[in-house]
């Protein structure tokens, strides 16, 4: 009884200390901010009591009335606040007495572009912390908002993963109002829409999204919408936060939704009739619904000739195939079918072999796992050190291992080749969904052979053909198939003949080129112009 | 996001061709050349034949009865009982036919390639994966037969053109065989249309009918499918009887692999194609194991009123798999699958057709124009 007691006792208590924890459940919702200029200036300064960065300036605007200037010093401009708001309020006087004060301050008097009026305690609250400067001046019930944030940004920089020989070298960066701006920049039409809406309990990161009214397909909108709509949690640190609620697949290794930090990428994508999201503090923005072939399309694939850039991505998908099958295929070969290769072949595999003293899948196993150790060394490492680290590893992992006797010559080959094949992959993400799976066909191919192989291929296969992004078949335009999709996937046939946008986004204006009969060969300079030259001469 | 997409005719046409290219076609030459000798291919084509017959009146059933599956409309058309009972005889005859083929086909794993890997493993891995596939709805399975298709078409069309300089024109002739009489061919035809693979191809009409399109995509895709299979099953098993002649067709247990063996690439990049040609057999196998089970499925949860065939997904698994541990040899193996494939010709053939039959008397069901 007595424990049962307490139980409940300490368990009331505890939620009332909870209670009294947060500032922002200390202001009521509704609370207004009082009317009595000392009362209202006090119940703010409570708020933020002992705040470091919480800057107050008193004032005796127009001659003889109080007025108070709040502001966090850390996310202001001073000087947008000096010249802008303060000079303008002590320099004027009162010239007609026919308007209200109110009137005065913000039509005539202030210089600021971005004004605005909050009564309730919370709103001015969370414009104080969003960088807004706020203004009290006796005889005002209103409070007056004024935006002078200012954060550090760094520049429009290169994008460091998705680089291009030809095209654009902008790139997003974390200020999500440069980033619209870059994208208005190249959309300027009104039927670009941007809706924002805020998520993260704490950190209410601003979060876009972007989309054409006049191609997107509505119900696709509806449900992005739908889906962020549902999101509750304390932070969105990065878009990354979002891609895993909004995909339709979490146990997936395949990523189903494609990101980029190109503002090119997002503008082909959205007039293709996706959707773009993005999130403030992210340079990365988030493209739905991502099809299996979109990740393996670069931007520049449009910018350069068609020929040349469709054996380019042929060699992409050939080289993501290469590097998931090849250690997997060399270890159902030594270990169960030898006689497949020919004899040649197969005295020179033994023969390197000789004094390795491991089965075949323990070998490759372990040359894997040593190389993806590497790459992750690598990656976190200062580049100081980087670049002794990958001596290291050419040397002891790839030398003296074979000097050793530990792995054989061929299976270094085996795994530089995997391991370079994988790095054709345009993107990061669809990469590591393959770096993973490889190991995965090694196990069964360990235990089956070529049978463990095949069926481990099939279990891929199909998981693949299973897949779905926002209802698009992740493998569209391959299955099922449509023949205007396959122009642009593994091949991509001139611009001039892509007529239509992908037809598995069911847009509401399919068309993409107009006209695309009328591009006749001419020969300005051909011979029978030169004959009605003639003629025009005599 | 959208409504669900429904299959086409192609993908139809495309899974017919993949259920009906199988592990059965591997050992066709054989049986077909055991009853008429070089008349094989002329039994064959009776066999198949016959079993386009089949699929006409399944195909007319489905149009008849659109969006409605097998089971609901033999309900309407012979009451609940009486379909209930054929329905379990359907069930019971699938889990038989599909445990026995899984099991041919373990069996030829383990003779050409993993003669110690316990047939458990080769029969558990298949069917594990088999079942996991059918976890999708059926658009999606149409989509994955649509996806296989290339990668077993061009691969027999590059076996059969491999093989064509071997083939002896006189292997082949005469047509009718060396002292056969009509009622040899009849048996053989019948023996022939008692293929698993037969089977599987008519019955997975009725998975397919009532989510495709339009009745008018579901005949024209099985129509096509059927004629499309039989025309390859024909020209592989012309090649095989014109390079090994009927007499030494009959020894192997699966000519057709045998042939695998012997064909070669022109140049030297690889010392034996019928590994190459395994991985094809695996997927083929794959495919038709498929289509089997998920007319197990199907058909089971349409019986038992369930919510969708997802639900047996796994349970089917036990039943299906002790079918296929329970043949003790290879030769017990083929005489029940022929026993069975036998018997099931009432099912797949007879029983659709006085159904269509109850159909016209009773006029039930969308009349035809």
């Amino acid at each position: 009884m007595s424990i049962w007691n307490r139980f409940k006792k300490s368990h009331t208590s505890s939620s009332e200390n909870k209670k009294a924890e947060t500032i922002s459940e200390k202001i009521v919702v509704n609370e207004m901010l009082k009317t009595d200029y000392p009362t209202a200036i006090h119940q703010i300064q409570q708020v933020f009591e002992d705040e470091a960065d919480f800057a107050i300036r008193e004032l005796v605007v127009f001659g003889n009335i109080n007025a108070t200037i709040m502001y966090f010093s850390s996310l202001v401009d001073k000087k947008d606040i000096s010249e802008d708001i303060i000079k303008p309020l002590l320099i004027n006087t009162i010239s007609n007495h026919e308007i209200s004060l109110k009137e005065v301050v913000i039509r005539q008097t202030l210089y600021h572009a971005d004004v605005q009026q909050a009564v309730q305690l919370a709103d001015i609250v969370n414009g104080l912390l969003r960088g807004n400067t706020i203004l009290i001046i006796e005889g005002i019930p209103e409070v007056i908002l004024i935006n002078t944030k200012k954060l550090e940004k760094r520049s429009i920089a290169q994008p460091e993963t998705e680089q291009v020989i030809r095209g654009p070298r902008d790139g997003f960066i974390e200020s999500l109002e440069t980033n619209i701006s870059l994208l208005r920049d190249r959309i300027p039409v009104p039927e670009f829409k941007v809706k924002s809406k805020q998520i993260g309990r704490i950190t209410k990161s601003t979060v876009c999204i972007f989309y054409m009214e006049n191609i997107t397909n509505p119900s696709l909108v509806e449900d992005v919408e739908k889906r962020l709509e549902r999101i509750d949690i304390d932070r969105v640190l990065d878009s990354g936060y979002l891609e895993q609620f909004i995909q339709d697949n979490p146990r997936s290794p395949f990523p189903q939704v494609k990101n980029t930090e190109r503002p090119d990428v997002a503008v082909g994508n959205l007039l293709e009739g996706r959707v773009v999201i993005m999130v403030d503090g992210s340079p990365i923005a988030l493209i739905v619904p991502g099809t299996f072939i979109m990740f393996y399309q670069s931007s520049e694939d449009y910018n350069e000739r068609t020929n040349v850039m469709s054996v380019i991505r042929m060699t992409r998908i050939f080289s993501i195939i290469f590097s998931l099958v090849t250690p997997s295929t060399y270890v159902a070969i030594i270990s169960y079918h030898p006689e497949l290769i020919p004899t040649a072949f197969s005295v020179a595999i033994t023969s390197g072999r000789a004094g390795v003293p491991f089965p075949a899948v323990i070998e490759v196993f372990l040359m894997e796992a040593a190389m993806e150790i590497l790459r992750e060394a690598t990656v976190r490492m200062p580049k100081q050190v980087g670049g002794a680290l990958s001596i290291v590893g050419v040397l002891v992992v790839g030398q003296a291992a074979v000097m050793a006797g530990f792995v054989s010559p061929i299976t270094v080959v085996v795994i530089a080749i995997t391991t370079i094949g994988s790095f054709a992959t345009p993107t990061y993400s669809m990469a590591n969904g393959f770096r993973m799976l490889r190991f995965f066909l090694i196990f069964t191919t360990g235990v089956l052979g070529l049978y463990g192989l095949i069926l481990g291929l099939i279990l891929i296969m199909n998981h693949l053909l299973s897949l779905r992004s926002f209802g698009v078949p992740y493998l569209s335009p391959i299955s099922p198939m449509n023949w205007g999709g396959l122009r642009d996937s593994f091949i991509r046939v001139p611009l001039r003949w892509l007529i239509d946008r992908p037809e598995e986004l069911f847009v509401k204006n399919s068309q993409r080129i107009n006209n695309p009969k009328e591009y006749p060969t001419t020969n300005p300079l051909g011979p029978e112009r030169h004959t009605d030259m003639k003629e025009e001469d005599q | 996001m959208r409504e669900p997409r429904q299959i086409t005719a192609s993908q139809t046409m495309m899974s017919i061709f993949n259920s009906m290219i199988g592990i059965s076609i591997l050992g066709l030459p054989r049986i077909a050349s055991e009853h008429v000798n070089s008349g094989a291919v002329l039994v064959t084509i009776i066999g198949l034949g016959i079993m386009m017959i089949g699929m006409g009146i399944m195909t007319l059933l489905g149009y008849r009865f659109p969006k409605t599956s097998f089971i609901q409309f033999s309900k309407q058309i012979i009451g609940k009982k009486l379909s209930f009972l054929f329905g379990l005889f359907i069930l019971v005859f699938f889990i038989l036919l599909i445990g026995f083929i899984t099991r041919e086909f373990s069996f030829m794993l383990s003779s050409f390639l993993y003669p110690d890997t316990p047939m458990i493993v080769l029969v558990g891995a298949m069917l594990i994966i088999v079942a996991i596939a059918t976890r999708n709805d059926i658009t999606t399975i149409s989509y994955i037969h649509f996806f296989y298709f290339p990668f077993l078409l061009i691969p027999l069309l590059l076996l059969i053109v491999l093989a064509l300089e071997n083939v002896d024109i006189r292997y082949v002739k005469p047509f009718l065989g060396n002292g056969n009489t009509f009622s040899d061919f009849l048996q053989g035809g019948l023996t022939i249309a008692a293929f698993p693979f037969v089977h599987i191809g008519i019955f997975l009409l009725t998975v397919l009918t009532p989510h495709t399109h339009s009745p008018k995509n579901a005949i024209r895709g099985s129509l096509l499918g059927g004629l499309f299979s039989s025309l390859l099953i024909i020209l592989t098993l012309f090649v095989t009887i014109g390079v090994f002649g009927s007499m030494e067709a009959k020894s192997p247990l699966w000519p057709l692999y045998v042939l695998t063996r012997m064909v070669q690439l022109p140049l030297e990049l690889l010392e034996r194609l019928d590994i190459l040609f395994l991985g094809i057999w695996v997927l083929s196998a794959f495919t038709t194991i498929l289509s089997g089970y998920l007319i197990i499925i199907y058909t089971g949860s349409q019986l038992f009123n369930l919510k969708s065939h997802r639900v047996l997904s796994y349970i089917a698994l036990p039943l299906v798999f002790g079918a296929a541990m329970y043949p003790q040899n290879i030769f017990h193996l083929f005489e029940l699958i022929e026993l069975v494939g036998k018997w099931g010709l009432i099912i797949t053939m007879i029983y659709p057709l006085f159904l269509l039959f109850i159909a016209l008397i009773r006029k039930k069901g969308k009349v035809m124009k």
